[in-house]
């Protein structure tokens, strides 16, 4: 097992375009899966070729088990690649697709034997390995591609969009297949995504770009729980988290949401976390399955603040979109489905202290986050 | 000649009547009846191949039905040719204008009908459309300089634009990003409620389909095995097929079969056997074999460690983590997957054998040999 490490690595393409990739400073551990994610043009592509060796670092190096690798072609990196279009040979067999990074290297029959016929069995494909690839589903023929990639143990196994090409129910069994098999084989991988389904379901950590900059690097549970600025908690989740503004009180802890006519405490250990600053406007984040949506009417006892004007079923979820009436603005809510609210009834919105996190409403930082 | 207006109460809106649709000998679509209501919006679910864009074509009179009837406003407009219709379709291809820019391309069907230019107001209107599907900026590109997804944006526009009798949207935004698409598919729906037209929107895409319709009907094979609201769907799915369209996973299956014991029914299969709960066995006399299929849906599992008479024993086979929930599949000792989703997996590792108990209200039961549902509600 081997551990990939971006050191500072910037990629330009040409002097009058800006940096695809600017000062990436990256591991991926041994035996890990980490994503690339971000929206097009963040630079997960050119980072996943500089890896590979397809493209030249125009700073920096990249280093596979602390050997740097930026010097070595492609051929003599030993790592494999999985392309969206699977990119198998069609007029071979199951097994000989397998088969063929051994039989190129020369490894003796018995050796060879031995190894594709564990490859066969972890994919299951044991029973239909005399059959021609092209007699597969979209799904199967990636899962043999896969094992094309792992048979021979490379150093690091790089996925390019692998699921894109599939439906609907190929790409959810396959997102499990292929979490299990990298877990089980445990060879340090790569995987380049837009979806940020894809990511967090295979992932260990989630690498987000944007523009060429990193922006975080973490456990798809942190990045949820805890992004680290605003454009993360605003691309992970979906739907996506509510940001809205709230204002620091003179007392211990209380934050007021004007929009919404409530305040929070967050107690005085949270507080400390934005002490030092000279301004008062914050960002909240609250993900919408954490609003608190209640019934509510004209009376004074529990006021409506914000009033239904959409609802969205998803089956074991229903997602609501509410306009808050003090300004119009827009928060969106996600409820155990199916709910009973409906267009045009009136609510009441409660945000729960403990599930918000904290931004600066200037800068977008995570006044939270410890790196 | 006129047909009867047979299940036809209301004559506004879109009906169809037995339509069916045999090409070269293959049946494509086996009497379909449907309707759709002023300002409704059907969505169209069934997997690639079912017949969907098929329906849509015989509802703008791109093709001829091999029988049946079409009503619009009570008119029958089996034999009326499509440009007579007032149909707005977009189709999945998109079928643009490639000499014209994106701007034109959606302001082609309003000037069609216009004389002379357009009103002011509909500039405006076009302006807001495209910057709610976000490609305001690409007005002035071709076609040919576009990607996948901004031909469909703009094909979704040019549909969008029009005030017609019908709109069919086919996979409206099949082809766009999930961010892009979570966030239109709100959009659209909001467009479209303040429309006085029935709506169908077809998508491979079950959820899509529970978010967008007002009502859902599910086309597999050319057949349509139900329409309901999406409570309905979700919660009542007519058949196995049906069943498996929705949810993220999709329900568990397990096939078995039934048998009677004193005073109760006991489900058995491979993996499990289990005594129904009271409702369930009521239903189950509704099928007349033995085989049948247990599902269990994906949020109705819970996991526990160690052994327990309730429970199914498995071993974790994958775990995947989307941070709001996770789901986990897990293996049985003769190799059924299940699919669990869970808000929580704290130390779970591949590999742990663990046990999973089901809530008795989220099981469903279905004829093993028909795949109908058996489950009855009062």
């Amino acid at each position: 097992m081997t551990a990939v490490e971006f050191q500072s690595v910037s990629k330009r393409y040409s002097a009058e375009t800006p940096l695809a990739v600017a000062n990436l400073n990256l591991l991926c551990r041994e035996g890990e899966l980490l994503a690339l994610l971000g929206p097009s043009g963040c630079g997960k592509s050119s980072t996943l070729k500089m890896a590979a060796g397809l493209e030249d670092l125009t700073e920096g190096e990249i280093l596979f088990g602390g050997r740097p690798v930026s010097a070595l072609s492609a051929g003599r990196r030993n790592i494999a690649m999985v392309f969206e279009d699977y990119c198998l040979y069609p007029n071979l067999t199951i097994e000989d697709n397998i088969a063929f990074p051994l039989s190129v290297r020369g490894v003796d029959k018995n050796e060879r034997r031995r190894r594709v016929g564990d490859v066969l069995a972890m994919l299951g494909l044991h029973d239909i390995a005399k059959r021609k690839v092209t007699d597969l589903s979209g799904g199967a023929q990636q899962r043999v591609a896969i094992g094309r990639a792992m048979v021979r143990d490379p150093d690091l196994i790089l996925f390019d969009e692998p699921l894109s090409h599939l439906d609907g129910d190929q790409r959810i069994h396959l997102r499990a297949e292929i979490s299990r098999l990298q877990k089980t084989r445990g060879i340090t991988s790569i995987l380049v995504t837009h979806d940020q389904n894809e990511a967090t379901a295979m992932a260990d950590r989630i690498a987000i770009m944007k523009g060429g900059v990193l922006q975080q690097v973490d456990t798809p549970a942190r990045l949820y729980a805890r992004p680290a600025n605003t454009f993360v908690a605003n691309f992970i989740g979906e739907p996506p988290m509510n940001l809205f503004p709230g204002e620091i009180g003179d007392d211990a802890g209380r934050i007021t949401i004007p929009m919404l006519g409530e305040d929070i405490v967050i107690g005085d250990e949270r507080r400390r976390a934005f002490a030092a600053r000279r301004h008062s406007g914050l960002t909240l984040g609250l993900r919408p399955e954490h609003l608190i949506v209640e019934a509510a009417g004209d009376g004074a006892d529990r006021q409506a603040n914000a009033v239904v004007t959409y609802r969205e079923p998803r089956g074991d979820a229903d997602s609501l979109v509410l306009r808050i009436l003090r300004d119009s603005s827009t928060m969106v809510a996600e409820l155990a489905g199916p709910c009973t609210f409906r267009t045009g009834d009136k609510v009441r919105l409660r945000v729960p202290a403990a599930n918000t996190n904290l931004f600066d409403s200037e800068s977008g930082v995570n006044l939270e986050f410890d790196t | 000649m006129t047909a009867p207006l047979k299940s036809c109460k209301a004559a506004d809106g879109l009906q169809l009547l037995n339509v069916s649709k045999t090409f070269d000998q293959t049946d494509v679509l086996h009497d379909i009846d449907l309707s759709v209501a002023p300002g409704e919006i059907l969505a169209l679910v069934g997997p690639s191949g079912a017949g969907k864009t098929t329906l849509c074509r015989i509802i703008a009179g791109l093709e001829t039905p091999s029988s049946g009837q079409c009503y619009m406003n009570g008119t029958d407009i089996t034999a009326m040719p499509p440009g007579d219709r007032r149909v707005a379709m977009m189709f999945e291809s998109y079928a643009l204008y490639p000499h014209l820019s994106v701007g034109d391309n959606v302001r082609s069907p309003l000037l069609a009908r216009a004389k002379g230019g357009l009103p002011a107001t509909a500039s405006r209107h076009i302006e807001r459309l495209l910057t709610v599907l976000e490609i305001a900026h690409l007005s002035d590109r071709l076609p040919s300089e576009l990607s996948g997804g901004q031909k469909q944006r703009t094909a979704l526009a040019r549909a969008l634009i029009q005030d017609p009798n019908v709109l069919l949207l086919d996979e409206p935004i099949s082809h766009l990003d999930a961010k892009l698409r979570h966030k239109l598919r709100g959009e659209i729906r909001q467009i479209l409620n303040a429309r006085p037209h029935p709506t169908i929107w077809s998508t491979p895409d079950g959820l899509e389909g529970l978010s967008v319709g007002d009502r859902i009907a599910v086309l597999i094979a050319g057949r349509i095995e139900q329409i309901g609201t999406p409570e309905d769907i979700w919660l009542r799915p007519a058949s196995v097929k049906v069943a498996r369209l929705f949810g993220d996973p999709p329900i568990n299956i397990l096939p078995g079969e039934l048998q009677d014991g004193q005073g109760r029914i006991d489900f058995h299969c491979r993996s499990v056997t289990m005594t129904l709960p009271p409702a369930l066995a009521a239903s189950a006399k509704t099928i007349k074999g033995r085989a049948a299929f247990l599902g269990l849906l994906p949020n109705g599992l819970t996991l526990h460690r160690g052994d327990d008479q309730a429970s199914i024993a498995t071993t974790v086979y994958s775990i995947e983590s989307f941070g709001k929930y996770a789901i986990v599949t897990l293996i049985t000792p003769p190799g059924d997957l299940i699919k669990l989703k869970t808000a929580d997996v704290q130390d779970l590792k591949l590999g742990d054998d663990v046990g999973v108990r089901y809530a008795s209200d989220q099981l469903l039961l279905f004829d093993g040999t028909t795949g109908r549902a058996a489950h009855v509600y009062s």
